[in-house]
């Protein structure tokens, strides 16, 4: 077996996977970390909650809109080149799990009634996981 | 003597199961490690200003998610680095390679030390250094996969 030759380069490359990795660890660790700090914050009260939430917003957005940037970017990259029907299958069902995870988190932000906040939460966050990982399937 | 040559380009396929699964831990706690930092030096300056105990608390409930992401990324980390076993590796990818591991180290004291502050002055410094190093740290990585 013949190894292949491993080395660096300071690419755009690197420039447009770095942001897209930074990116989604802002929002998926995001809601993770929310997920974690949540419960705390409601014993201390409902200002910290909501506090909480705004500075989430304020970070998440901006996040999810390099995301989508880079995504699209990410697929150029694969301009021109024949691509296998599960690749297709699963870029297309990553780009529906991106928009639903995208409309749950607005509507999250919206709704002020517990249980379906709760739901939009839960939804916005197993997409979004899920959206990670068809993302990993595709990068190969 | 006339020769054609037929350029023939690969069809993309999708990972195989064990690199998406490798992959995927290591991009999920890398996520949880340094999304979570970023977002908790949004939300910590924030909350302080509730005073009490609000920071110890959020710093706390951070960590009971940061130190077992820390600790896949590490392992994962070695499973990537054993998949390159039997390719020639250059000179540059083991010097960033290596440069990466201490910005690891430094990044996990850092977050340690952030842990046992006492003073809202610590926790920013050692805060803000571990999520930097971090920040490099995922530069690095992304390097490495090319």
């Amino acid at each position: 077996m013949i190894g292949e030759d491993v080395t660096v380069a300071l690419n755009a490359d690197v420039v447009r996977l770095f942001l897209h990795m930074l990116a989604a660890s802002i929002w998926v660790g995001g809601q993770f970390v929310m997920l974690g700090v949540l419960e705390p914050a409601r014993k201390i009260g409902s200002l910290a909650m909501y506090r909480l939430c705004k500075m989430l917003a304020w970070l998440s957005w901006p996040a999810l809109a390099v995301l989508v940037v880079t995504g699209i970017w990410n697929i150029m990259m694969f301009n021109g080149e024949p691509k296998s029907t599960a690749w297709t299958v699963v870029l297309w069902a990553k780009v529906g799990l991106v928009i639903l995870a995208g409309l749950s988190a607005w509507l999250h932000g919206k709704i002020a009634v517990k249980w379906e906040t709760e739901t939009l939460a839960a939804v916005g966050t197993v997409s979004s996981v899920l959206a990670l990982i068809f993302g990993v399937m595709l990068a190969g | 003597m006339d020769c054609c040559y037929i350029l023939e380009m690969e069809t993309v396929q999708l990972a195989d199961w064990l690199t998406t699964i490798r992959l995927v831990l290591h991009v999920f706690a890398a996520a949880i490690w340094v999304g979570g930092q970023l977002v908790m030096m949004g939300l910590v300056p924030t909350e302080r200003k509730l005073g009490g105990n609000t920071e110890r608390i959020l710093l706390r409930a951070f960590s009971f998610w940061a130190w077992p992401a820390l600790a896949v990324l590490i392992l994962t980390g070695f499973w990537n680095l054993w998949t390159f076993q039997g390719d020639t590796i250059s000179t540059a990818w083991m010097a960033v390679l290596w440069i990466k591991l201490a910005i690891v180290v430094a990044a996990g004291m850092f977050q340690f030390l952030c842990d046992r502050a006492k003073t809202h002055r610590s926790v920013d410094l050692w805060g803000s250094l571990s999520c930097t190093c971090s920040v490099l740290a995922l530069f690095g990585g992304v390097l490495l996969a090319g």
